[in-house]
């Protein structure tokens, strides 16, 4: 297993630095000079050239990019043009936002498609698994914004059940100690500021989760299926075992083995999904933040904020990839 | 036995079992099969979005881009207030919504089928290449595709359409950046078994170069997967594409897309929900058409997925 796990930790830096330099070349592949950002545009030619020693743009590539990696190691991600505050604390500022939301949506993904998959792989073929799949089907072709789009018109406006638009009402007041609104609300006992999270929460959630709920109900569904059809099944079932019993202590554990991979594509499909819903509900959050930043050409907090998404994306993987080595060590002699 | 397991192997089976009872399974119509109707959907969707695509100019009531302020945010014909002149209302400029609906499918079928070609080129020359050579070819390649599996992709796009400026050619070249890796994943992983084949041996050992061996031999036998993965990756492709107009870094505004419609209609969509309500369903029923005809094409080529798909 050490082995292992040095291979697979190796295997994760290796890709945070190709994707460190892959995002490095990109932006200086981009046309334009990026000291345009840096001056107004009636400056002269020398002040151009002034901030461009500045900003150490007159360098060699090769020593930017090394100027640019020590950066990052000791934490700094540089300092956004538009707002001229440190990247790192914009993103820090607007994490428990994104946090919040795609804790709430993963939470709704997996427990829901577990559900729906296991209900119906083991009545498969029935009138109940075929209306479950209709709607998968439907739900996967489904665009995630147009799905939000449908519930801000039906849920928000025709019948304005919840708030469609932040994460709470102006009228409620909350003491910030995590920045997690539902967290916070418990922490200081505050029941109305819970309740009015939760329904700020719900809409973007469910948004965020309706496609990741119809994909993953189908996969753990043929998962199911593919597993029923094994020996050990045969042998639970031959000793007597009521179906009940086979399908939760045999078969759905099996079954789940395949789903942590899925799991792991799942979280880069929340991060990149949050970018679109967070600008749909104005969530204030990392990925609409990266919105804004993309519209105000502020490069290094666009910089920033890809960097963080993928050293989380690199660590969720590895992680994944570590917990199915040891819940299966068959994984680990691949 | 399921009635598509039936339908595999024999027209009429003749079952006997238990002994003394005598069970007919008769192939039932192609269109009652759960496969083929799923087949037929997906395939009738997906022609109709083609041929929308390609006569919109001829068949769409007005031009796209004509505005009329006056008779702005019209509803649908069969609503009160709405008329027949416009089938599908008028967005906030007074534009024929079904026009736009029109046009907008020659944006999805172009970038769709533009990018798929090319992605498809470049993902299953480079599988080849790592599935056949494996050693550090393979290494080094797959090593790429894991890089780019690790990027979240809308967030990457985001940034390369704010760079490198908003066009088609960009907007082909960002949604490739995301689709080669699983043309790359899925027929290197098929080469990897398929050069361990006896025909791969024979044609080593008639002297066949690897060029040869690759194209003649190998390159059509993954027909079946290039197939599959092609459709569903259409799909994700329009989808990709009416994410980025939707979030207004698509192709260039003056062009109408299914997403930009999407965005535009944002401030107005309550109470007049048919400016989201169309170009969204135009959306949700190509992808679904390709989708369904995708799982028909797996079906088609693997009939043992038909009992766990």
């Amino acid at each position: 297993m050490s082995t292992f796990l040095t291979t697979r930790l190796g295997a994760s830096v290796l890709n945070v630095v190709l994707i460190v330099l892959l995002i490095f070349v990109l932006l200086h592949l981009a046309p334009g000079d990026p000291a345009d950002q840096l001056v107004p545009p009636d400056a002269t030619d020398m002040q151009r050239e002034e901030a461009r020693r500045q900003w150490g743009l007159d360098r060699p590539l090769a020593v930017q990019f090394f100027a640019y990696v020590g950066n990052l190691v000791r934490g700094d991600l540089g300092r956004s043009l538009y707002f001229d505050e440190p990247v790192a604390s914009l993103i820090l500022a607007r994490a428990p936002a994104t946090l919040e939301l795609g804790g709430l949506a993963l939470l709704f993904v997996v427990s829901t498609s577990m559900l729906l998959g296991v209900v119906a792989g083991s009545r498969a073929h029935s009138l109940l698994d075929q209306a479950l799949m209709v709607v998968a089907v439907c739900g996967v072709a489904m665009p995630a914004f147009w799905f939000a789009l449908l519930l801000i018109l039906i849920v928000g406006g025709a019948f304005q059940l919840l708030p469609v638009a932040g994460r709470l009402s102006e009228s409620v007041a909350l003491t910030p100690i995590t920045g997690l609104h539902l967290l916070d609300s418990v922490l200081t006992v505050n029941a109305a500021a819970f309740w009015d999270a939760i329904q700020h929460l719900i809409l973007p959630a469910l948004a965020l989760s309706g496609p990741g709920i119809a994909f993953q109900s189908r996969l753990m569904r043929s998962n199911l299926l593919e597993v029923m059809q094994e020996d050990y099944v045969r042998t639970a079932r031959a000793k007597g075992l009521r179906e009940v019993a086979v399908i939760t202590r045999h078969a759905v554990w099996n079954a789940l083995l395949p789903m942590l991979a899925a799991w792991s594509l799942l979280f880069v499909f929340l991060l990149s999904g949050s970018v679109i819903i967070e600008t749909i509900f104005a969530w204030p959050g990392i990925g609409r933040l990266a919105v804004q930043a993309v519209g105000n050409r502020d490069y290094p907090l666009v910089q920033g904020i890809v960097l963080v998404f993928i050293v989380l994306v690199v660590l969720v993987n590895a992680a994944v990839d570590i917990l199915a080595a040891w819940i299966d060590p068959r994984v680990r002699y691949d | 036995m399921t009635d598509a397991d039936a339908a595999v192997t024999t027209t009429t089976a003749v079952v006997t079992w238990p002994a003394d009872e005598v069970v007919t399974l008769h192939r039932p119509a192609w269109y009652l099969r759960p496969g083929r109707l799923r087949c037929a959907v997906g395939g009738g969707l997906v022609a109709l979005v083609l041929i929308v695509a390609v006569l919109a100019p001829l068949v769409a009531p007005a031009p796209p881009e004509a505005q009329d302020l006056v008779r702005r945010l019209t509803p649908p014909a069969w609503v009160a207030g709405g008329s027949a002149a416009n089938l599908f209302g008028t967005d906030h400029l007074g534009r024929d919504i079904l026009s736009r609906v029109l046009h907008g499918a020659r944006v999805s079928v172009l970038v769709g089928l533009t990018t798929l070609v090319i992605s498809g080129l470049i993902g299953t020359a480079l599988g080849l290449v790592a599935g056949f050579y494996g050693a550090r070819v393979d290494l080094v390649i797959m090593k790429l595709v894991e890089v780019f599996l690790t990027i979240p992709f809308v967030l990457l796009a985001l940034v390369v359409m704010a760079l490198f400026g908003q066009s088609l050619v960009i907007l082909i070249g960002v949604i490739c950046l995301n689709r080669w890796i699983h043309y790359c994943r899925v027929i290197r992983n098929e080469v990897l078994s398929l050069r361990e084949r006896d025909f791969v041996a024979g044609a080593r050992a008639l002297g066949g170069s690897h060029l040869r061996i690759v194209v003649r031999h190998i390159l059509p036998n993954t027909v079946a997967s290039l197939s599959v993965i092609s459709t569903f990756s259409l799909a994700t492709i329009i989808l990709i594409e009416a994410s980025l107009s939707f979030l207004g870094l698509g192709v260039p505004p003056s062009i109408p897309t299914w997403g930009s419609m999407l965005n535009e209609a944002r401030p107005y969509m309550n109470p007049s929900w048919w400016t989201s309500v169309f170009p969204g369903l135009a959306i949700f029923l190509t992808v679904l058409g390709v989708n369904l005809l995708g799982d028909g094409v797996r079906d088609a080529y693997d009939p043992r997925l038909r009992r766990s798909q």
